[in-house]
């Protein structure tokens, strides 16, 4: 794959494509999945229950660690964190933010998919080379 | 070669999808990439081109492949600078690279420019998970 270009070597988007490019955010903006979306992180960040629990699972967690590192950790505290991990993994909140992401990120791929079968390669993988990779390659 | 919108995805589906198709239809009378369809054409008619590309690939790979086991010799870099030394002074394959980097770069600032306007990184949320294929899961 070709070397990156420093930002002076860059050229600039044109104009139609820099028109194109704003309507295309605002659509996007405005779909069903994006509204969901921002609900849902907007529920994440006010739900006092599911704060309560990631502020408790947070607590805990730090607890754990500095217990582990003085080797005093205790079956009640690994049980513990178990129990807050759960609660928030399943809770409600939490749910369906990540059903709101899922459903984003799916609008943002059948764009994606559009975009590519017009140009005649996958615009994502271009963009971003290791989008949706493992992290470690 | 013709640049027209592809007739199945031609019909309009929702905002989000038009403005998509209209984005990859700006993007398609860029120059950036009506410079590289011809040079991706004049390659398909260039045995010699295709050839030199073929074998940068091979040893990019190969180069790729020895890195992870820290096998490269002196000679397999010697080797890549030879070949892409000779690619870039045969016309065809040398233009066929360079409109690839410039039209890599354009997909870049496009998504950067959109990624920009929603506050998201579009390419990263529309790439499909976990298809890095880099065998480690």
């Amino acid at each position: 794959m070709p070397q990156t270009k420093t930002p002076e070597q860059s050229m600039k988007l044109d104009l139609q494509v820099r028109e194109a490019a704003d309507r295309f955010a605002v659509a996007l903006e405005q779909c069903a999945e994006s509204r969901s979306y921002r609900e849902a992180v907007e529920r994440v960040e006010t739900d006092a229950e599911f704060s309560r629990l990631r502020r408790e699972l947070g607590e805990a967690a730090g607890q754990y660690n500095a217990a582990h590192a003085d080797g005093t950790v205790t079956h009640e505290m690994i049980s513990q964190v178990q129990q807050l991990q759960q609660l928030v993994q399943f809770h409600e909140v939490n749910r369906d933010f990540r059903d709101a992401e899922s459903l984003l990120k799916e609008r943002f791929a059948a764009c994606n998919e559009l975009i590519s079968e017009q140009i005649g390669f996958d615009f994502a993988r271009i963009a971003a080379p290791h989008a949706g990779g493992c992290g470690t390659c | 070669m013709s640049t027209d919108l592809k007739p199945a995805e031609a019909a309009s589906k929702s905002p989000v999808m038009d403005s998509s198709l209209d984005l990859a239809q700006a993007f398609m009378n860029t120059q950036v990439y009506q410079e590289y369809l011809a040079a991706a054409a004049a390659v398909e008619r260039d045995e010699k081109a295709q050839q030199l590309l073929r074998q940068i690939e091979e040893a990019q790979a190969d180069l790729h492949a020895k890195k992870s086991w820290g096998g490269i010799t002196p000679e397999d870099i010697e080797q890549l600078n030879d070949l892409e030394a000779a690619m870039k002074a045969y016309e065809p394959a040398g233009r066929y690279v360079a409109a690839q980097e410039d039209v890599i770069d354009y997909t870049k600032q496009l998504n950067e420019y959109v990624s920009q306007k929603l506050g998201a990184d579009f390419a990263r949320l529309a790439a499909p998970a976990h298809s890095c294929g880099c065998g480690s899961h």
